[in-house]
């Protein structure tokens, strides 16, 4: 077997295993293991270890298989599990860990040589076997998974399910879930199409697909579920390859279709056994409503992502191309077309949504290491692991919250002595929030540390000359506070008596603006630090205004304007060098853009053009364009280096037409653009 | 026939005495047993009176017809209950049912439907065919 084949999917199940595993051991390091828990454990560091040993990878294989054997004297009650050797543990799973990234960065694995033998001094009656390297299958009933063969040692035959519910039921989702509920109770699903998600979204289009691994006759599945309240018709159908990609809404002719009443099926009735449920001991079914999940390699969602887009832009170029009269053939036909991509990207994005908790276990083992590489007592707690986010964005949110924990951790939080002193209690504690707020994602960081006092931030800004000393004391506490964002400007203070907050949190900052989200900085002295980010929970197919200025056109996401208007040259004023709008009772920057982008922003102004309207913390500006030319769905290509460091640039787009347009950040345009 | 035992849960009056209506014309195949008006009560009615079948409302005062679900199902996982939602709440009907929850019906709902949907969710009743 050539293995580098099953390295991508070796890698992303032992690491839910490894994740697992950290995360039941550090509920057990605070509340003691339950003996479920101690099986769950025993489990995986067994399937790690015959993963590794299939792959060839024999130090990940020794130490998975010292760890098991560990798990299963606790299993078998010859000891009990003490803080100790549950430290050991974590200490192995972190090493697992270190060498899973080893082993997919194609660098040396460390050998861990030092933990095993650490393991093995606990298991002292466990015979040493030779560990297990080659081939040689365990003799231990559950023959080791091989690599790549998720889901293929349930043997059960599969069944392709196709439901259609009556058009015009009620809450078809629901209905949806019902039939989802009852098959798993006659099988395992190891495939459900649309995405289980969406059933509660209510634009599920009433058909299901679902391949089913059961015993149960394919007669006797149909039946059941033919005859469930508004089931409009099931087919199903015998003998499906393993690797069938799902066509939903595809009908297979000549199948079993059975209408809405069915007679039969009495002689056996619902609930009957049907061979064996499937055993314990298989964990194949996950979370997430406990359906079966296929592998696909991220990469390859990537480029459903990226299709989708191109069907999109060419959908709308194809609805300007045509323009139909109302009632035409033609405007049917588009809608229905309208409709389909809008379902097909909404299931392509939702694909690509993971639960914060996927990230988790990496974040408690950063902070834990840190914690006790600085000698520190920290509890992180974390809510919300059950909000989704784009995996993209989940990804690129784990350097960023890493640094964050690092700062909290490293300067934030006061040393247990000054702790007390403060009246606090001597273990530190950092929150992480994760909260859906209708369409944008709440990322909240908070720590119970010394603070930042913005009025120190103001003197240094000034001292070393980021800022003049009138600008610098024109901040508000808010503003003051954004300057550790400013690159270079952390650096500068890292030895004054700034606390609070470190390195790298322009890093951050960036980061979270080229996600499409916004970061803001509270911080109390003496009472603890906080970071608030929003983020967009999908990414990448956005609404923006399109305009014009200095013969390009520009995009700007609809979530970051608030408004468009139209500015008379008259009624705008100067004020401390800067021109601004009187509005109301708001006093609105009126920032041009074509003169940002040329470098003259004094240039005079026309007597009249449109502007977008934003807000960054409490101020308002205006983006004077030359024309806006509409809004559109744009598909958001990241820049490649160098434009990728040009902060006022959050992306690029392809229109319609073919153009480009850069896509604008307005707040790091803002913060480009205003002397200081 | 022995009835299947009924308890039906909602907070509005109106609506349980519907679904008693409904059940109490159904040529004596069922039973209601008890009465809740919110999922605290509901809870605890079912440890009382362990019947063959709940009805349950999903938005109700002190605990939701969904939480209500979960802890009933934790009293007895072959709890056979059916949630009963207005329009509009599909996202709270899914939950349910991924709750545990064995089916659902619609407000403003008609007998027929009802008792469609109740036959099919006893174990043995899978037929659905007695007659009306």
């Amino acid at each position: 077997m050539d293995t580098t084949d099953f390295l991508d999917l070796f890698a992303s199940e032992a690491r839910e295993h490894i994740e697992a595993q950290g995360a039941l051991l550090s509920r057990g390091l605070a509340a003691g293991l339950e003996r479920e828990e101690i099986n769950e454990l025993f489990r995986r560091a067994h399937s790690i270890k015959g993963m590794a040993a299939a792959m060839g990878f024999t130090p990940m294989a020794s130490l998975a298989h010292a760890m098991e054997d560990l798990l299963h004297r606790w299993r078998d009650g010859h000891d009990h599990p003490a803080p100790d050797s549950l430290a050991l543990l974590t200490r192995a799973n972190d090493h697992l860990s270190a060498q899973l990234d080893a082993v997919v960065a194609k660098h040396d694995v460390p050998p861990g040589e030092d933990v095993v033998q650490a393991i093995r001094a606990l298991c002292p009656t466990v015979e040493t076997r030779p560990a297990a390297g080659g081939a040689s299958p365990e003799a231990k009933g559950a023959p080791p998974a091989p690599a790549g063969a998720v889901a293929t040692h349930d043997t059960r035959p599969r069944l392709l399910i196709d439901v259609a519910i009556r058009s015009g039921a009620p809450l078809p989702g629901a209905r949806a879930m019902v039939i989802l509920k009852r098959l798993e109770e006659h099988g395992r699903i190891v495939e459900i199409s649309p995405a289980v998600q969406i059933l509660a979204t209510g634009r599920f289009n009433g058909r299901l697909r679902f391949v089913v691994a059961t015993n149960v006759a394919p007669a006797r599945l149909a039946s059941l579920i033919g005859g469930l309240p508004d089931v409009a018709a099931c087919e199903v159908a015998q003998g499906v390859a393993e690797d069938d990609p799902a066509h939903p809404g595809r009908r297979h002719a000549g199948r079993r279709v059975l209408p809405d009443r069915r007679d039969g099926a009495a002689d056996s009735p619902e609930g009957a056994p049907e061979g064996p449920p499937t055993p314990a001991g298989e964990t194949e079914i996950r979370h997430a409503g406990s359906i079966s999940t296929v592998r696909v390699a991220t990469e390859r969602m990537d480029h459903l992502l990226d299709g989708v887009g191109e069907l999109i832009l060419d959908y709308e170029r194809l609805k300007r191309a045509v323009d139909p009269e109302a009632g035409s053939e033609q405007e049917e036909i588009l809608e229905g077309l309208g409709r389909t991509v809008d379902g097909l990207r909404d299931e392509v994005l939702t694909m690509r949504l993971l639960p914060f908790s996927s990230i988790v276990p990496r974040l408690e083992r950063s902070a834990r290491d840190l914690a006790a590489r600085l000698g520190k007592s920290v509890d992180l707690e974390v809510r919300g692991t059950e909000v989704t986010l784009d995996r993209s964005t989940l990804e690129e949110m784990i350097d960023p919250l890493q640094h964050i924990l690092r700062n909290s951790i490293d300067h934030g939080l006061e040393e247990t002595e000054a702790r007390r002193t403060a009246g606090k209690p001597p273990r530190g504690r950092i929150e992480i929030e994760l909260s859906r707020q209708e369409d944008r994602i709440s990322l909240v960081v908070s720590d119970d540390g010394r603070g930042i006092d913005p009025q120190a931030l103001r003197r240094v800004a000034a001292e070393r000359r980021f800022l003049s000393r009138e600008a610098a004391a024109r901040l508000s506490d808010e503003e003051a506070l954004m300057l550790v964002t400013i690159p270079g400007f952390s650096t500068a203070t890292r030895t004054t008596e700034i606390s609070g907050r470190g390195v790298g949190m322009d890093v951050v900052r960036m980061r979270v603006q080229k996600l499409g989200g916004n970061l803001v900085i509270r911080s109390q002295v003496g009472v603890g630090t906080c970071l608030v980010m929003d983020l967009p929970p999908t990414v990448t197919v956005t609404r923006a205004f399109l305009c014009r200025a200095s013969g390009g056109i520009f995009a700007v996401p609809v979530s970051a304007v608030h408004g468009t208007l139209e500015v008379a040259r008259d009624r705008v004023q100067s004020s401390l060098g800067e021109r601004v709008l009187r509005r109301g009772e708001d006093l609105v920057t009126v920032l041009p853009l074509g003169g940002i982008l040329s470098g003259d922003t004094a240039a005079p102004f026309p007597a009249a053009f449109p502007a977008l309207l934003y807000h960054v913390g409490p101020r308002s500006y205006a983006l004077g364009v030359d024309e806006i030319l509409g809004e559109a769905l744009i598909v958001v290509k990241p820049l490649r280096h160098p434009l990728e460091l040009l902060p006022q640039y959050a992306g690029a787009a392809i229109l319609n037409d073919g153009q480009i347009a850069l896509i604008l950040d307005p707040v790091n345009l803002t913060r480009t653009s205003r002397p200081a | 026939m022995t009835p299947i035992r009924v308890l039906v849960v909602d907070d509005a009056m109106f609506m349980r005495s519907m679904i008693k209506d409904i059940l109490n014309n159904a040529s004596g195949r069922y039973e209601v047993v008890g009465e809740a008006s919110n999922g605290r009560e509901a809870i605890a009615r079912f440890r009382e009176l362990s019947p063959e079948l709940v009805t349950m409302d999903i938005v109700m005062p002190q605990l939701d017809g969904i939480e209500a679900t979960r802890e009933i199902l934790k009293v007895n996982p072959a709890a056979v209950i059916v949630m009963c939602s207005a329009m509009g709440q599909e996202a709270l009907v899914v939950e349910s049912i991924s709750a545990g929850a064995k089916d659902f019906i619609v407000k403003p709902f008609t007998s027929d439907r009802v008792l469609q949907v109740l036959a099919k969710v006893m174990p043995g009743a899978s037929g659905g065919s007695a007659a009306p």
